[in-house]
């Protein structure tokens, strides 16, 4: 049970580190590079952020998935890490636990 | 027995014992005054014996069950020492909720007689919100004495209610502990328990000190007050 | 009058946001309170470093003048947001109110206090605000940016905010005056509502007149940009004089309009039969109705949807959503209702019980409004949507009330919640955005999240009554 609280913890909060990454790596590449024409990739090469011409003269900018590899990677890293640092916590709060009882018998 | 406590110990923190080893029985037909200096134990052993604490050590049966069953939660009541009530009702919608949580009705025309007998008239369609700190407790008192549980638990509940309101108290009680139905009254009213009860359960740092009938107690000490002096006196010849 | 006891007031309304906000439900865990300042800091690092980047690459010493001017002639409105969130969360906190009633203080020192208090989460949030902006501005415009920001948004911002407590005040006094006080719950969000109407016309009417004059070159008068044209012309000194004069008099006023004693807010009203009481989601339902924040919710999402009907606007019905906001006060509010009896619900009971109530709450509300949308011309598919959106609001905004309780009259807790998820929630909308994923793929995504998001509601509430009962050590 507790092990399938804590994997439901980590791909929650892999999922959401992912997207908040992905959000704020996008922003920081929109308005950090200006805007010249061109593809722009970020997100470790998984997203791209593009400033084109339109038809009508007018600057048109777009974004999306570039390569989904880097994204899935990320979240697998981020939900791995975060299920390791739940692991180790329970370890600890169990040892705490073990060391507080041994101290008062 | 309406109530069996054995060996009980509890501790909120590992290193700090609340309740050491408690044991005792409550039999039908008895009112029960349960005393002991403030940190005593008293409410942590009434809230065990509700199961609104986990029970670790011992065993508390009501009715010959286990007390965190279903049947035990409809055997008893229990009234806390504060005032939190759902204030979004009135206080009959209160009781009629009450009601039908224990699977049963209010007789409409009772629960009118106890509002009046509580000084309570024409104030039972008022929103909770609206009572004053004496008149919650009436109202949970009101609950208890119409529903009729085979144990009702008061945990200081008169406390902040009027001297008529006592004293309606006091009969009530006592046709509330008849036919197989029992009370434990927590309160620090010595004068009020020795009216009231049959029993005396005295509490000191988590242990029983004094488990005897009252009769045995005025024998002994002459009254419950000077029992617990006598006590008090004992301890503190007792630091260094 | 004795200041010393105003100051000592405040310091225990500082301790109360402390130890009841910061330090209760989720927050109770260092692990969890770590991370929560760790999210709050990392997204203002990361509003400061976008601003720069943005201020810098984009705007020149002019622009960042027009900015200061703009939002300098915007106090007004902004300070009114500000003011009116406040006070409706401080007729939620009867109860801290009512503690302060045992301490040795009288009504004005009391009233200076709340001042003071309120005002010091004014300036702290108009810092974090405008912070990040000045920083970078100084990085065009020189450090003399930062006085002038003083002078244009710090200085009008504390006393817009005297001001609006006078005129709160004020009325108080006179509905407590026509024997309305304890229903000052109801009236007084409906005023603030009208006051932020008339304000935003206002505030649009200044902007425009500021922008043509200072593009024209023709003067213009704006009260709250006094103080900055009072530093060009004679010195910062004056100005400040001029300030402290109008602190010290618009004090006085506060304390002047204080009523002389307390009148409790009326947190219930008498609506739904009692009958509902008998079974356990009628009375999660009275608990809901009864409640003077439901009500007001419920009759602004009435006044909004005959608004939307009579001005004929042809907008989906998204004023549902104001009426599944709800859901923060929901776990809080029903705490008696557990408390009630020694019978333990279980947590899965609890929660169905929270969020059906809502549910039928919304779907009494979604009936009109739904009506008068499609009467308008709105397709049933974007009302359906609106419809979903609020009912993910209500499963959001539970979860928030269970992670961070609004117990014991202490509505504050959740404004952290409503912070932290909103930010959460924001990053993982624009994620998915980005990703540009399948309509299908992004419908199960926030199925999936909203199964996780009740999923951690169950899981609270057992924990929470775990905890109660010392099973577990929180």
């Amino acid at each position: 049970m507790k092990l399938l609280r804590n994997i439901g913890i980590a791909i929650t909060v892999g999922f959401i580190v992912t997207a908040a990454t992905a959000t704020l790596s996008m922003i920081f590449t929109m308005f950090a590079e200006g805007s010249e024409l061109g593809r722009r990739l970020t997100f470790f090469d998984g997203l791209f952020f593009e400033v084109r011409d339109g038809a009508n003269g007018a600057i048109q900018m777009g974004f999306g998935v570039h390569d989904f590899t880097p994204i899935v990677l990320f979240f697998v890293i981020s939900s791995v890490s975060v299920f390791a640092f739940l692991v180790a916590l329970n370890f600890l709060r169990g040892y705490r636990a073990k060391l507080i009882d041994e101290r008062a018998s | 027995m309406i109530l069996n406590v054995d060996s009980v110990s509890f501790s909120y923190k590992r290193s700090f014992p609340v309740l050491h080893d408690v044991s005792f029985e409550v039999p039908e037909n008895e009112v029960v005054a349960l005393v002991g200096p403030n940190g005593s134990g008293k409410s942590t052993l009434i809230k065990l014996i509700v199961d609104l604490l986990h029970l670790r050590d011992g065993s508390i049966r009501l009715g010959g069950q286990d007390n965190g069953s279903r049947e035990s939660k409809m055997r008893s009541m229990y009234l806390a020492s504060n005032d939190y009530l759902p204030e979004f009702l009135t206080g009959s919608e209160y009781l009629h909720f009450v009601a039908s949580l224990y699977g049963e009705t209010i007789d409409r025309a009772e629960a009118v007689k106890k509002f009046a007998r509580y000084q309570m008239m024409g104030r039972a369609d008022e929103l909770i919100e609206d009572y004053s700190h004496g008149m919650r407790k009436k109202l949970q008192l009101i609950a208890a004495l119409l529903l009729k549980r085979e144990l009702t638990i008061i945990d200081e509940t008169l406390n902040g209610i009027d001297l008529d309101a006592a004293y309606a108290f006091e009969s009530d009680v006592q046709s509330l502990a008849r036919d197989g139905r029992s009370v434990i009254v927590c309160s620090h009213d010595f004068a009020m328990l020795q009216r009231v009860s049959q029993r005396l359960l005295f509490l000191a740092h988590g242990f029983i000190v004094t488990d005897d009938s009252m009769t045995e107690v005025f024998g002994e000490y002459g009254s419950i007050d000077a029992l617990v002096r006598d006590y008090l006196r004992e301890e503190a010849d007792e630091l260094p | 009058m004795s200041f010393r006891s105003t100051l000592i007031l405040v310091r225990f309304l500082l301790t109360f946001i402390n130890r009841r906000v910061f330090g209760r439900g989720i927050l109770r865990s260092k692990t969890a309170k770590t991370a929560a300042i760790a999210i709050a800091l990392t997204a203002f690092v990361g509003y400061g470093l976008l601003t720069v980047v943005v201020v810098r690459q984009y705007f020149d010493a002019e622009i960042v003048e027009i900015l200061l001017l703009s939002g300098g002639a915007a106090t007004p409105f902004w300070v009114l947001i500000a003011y009116t969130i406040v006070r409706v969360l401080f007729l939620k906190a009867d109860q801290l109110t009512q503690l302060t009633f045992m301490l040795p203080a009288t009504n004005r020192e009391r009233t200076l206090a709340f001042a003071i208090f309120e005002a010091l989460m004014v300036v702290g949030a108009s810092l974090i605000t405008f912070g990040a902006f000045i920083i970078a501005a100084a990085t065009i415009s020189g450090f003399s940016i930062i006085w002038r920001a003083v002078a244009a948004i710090f200085f009008p911002t504390i006393l817009c905010y005297l001001l609006f407590s006078i005129v709160y005040l004020g009325v108080e006094r006179l509905v407590i005056t026509i024997g309305a006080g304890r229903l000052r719950g109801l009236i007084i969000p409906f005023l603030f509502a009208a006051a932020l109407v008339g304000m935003f016309t206002l505030a649009n009417s200044q902007s425009q007149e500021m922008l043509q004059g200072y593009l024209s070159g023709q003067p213009y008068f704006i009260p709250q940009l006094g103080f900055l044209k009072i530093a060009d012309s004679a010195g910062p000194a004056l100005a400040v004089l001029v300030f402290l004069i109008l602190l010290l008099a618009l004090g006085t006023l506060v304390l002047v309009a204080a009523p002389k004693d307390y009148e409790p807010v009326k947190q219930h009203y008498r609506v739904l039969s009692g009958k509902l009481a008998s079974s356990q989601l009628g009375l999660h339902l009275l608990a809901l109705v009864r409640s003077f924040e439901t009500l007001i919710v419920l009759l602004f999402a009435t006044l909004a949807t005959a608004g939307i009907a009579i001005l004929k606007i042809e907008i989906p019905p998204y004023v549902l959503l104001f009426v599944t906001f709800q859901g923060v006060y929901a776990f809080a509010n029903s705490e008696p209702i557990r408390r009630a009896t020694p019978a333990v619900q279980g947590a899965v009971a609890s929660y169905l019980n929270l969020v059906t109530a809502q549910a039928i709450v919304l779907l009494v509300v979604a009936v009109p409004a739904v009506a008068v949308s499609t009467w308008l011309g709105i397709g049933i598919q974007h009302s359906a949507l609106a419809i979903g959106f609020s009912a993910c609001n209500i499963l959001l905004s539970t979860l928030v009330g269970i992670l961070f309780p609004a117990d014991n009259g202490n509505p504050f807790s959740v404004v952290v919640g409503v912070v932290l998820v909103f930010a959460i929630v924001a990053m993982v909308a624009m994620g998915l955005n980005i990703f540009s994923l399948p309509v299908a793929i992004n419908v199960a995504v926030v199925v999936l999240l909203s199964v996780a998001v009740v999923a951690y509601s169950i899981v609270g509430i057992n924990r929470i009554e775990r905890i109660r009962r010392y099973e577990i050590v929180a």
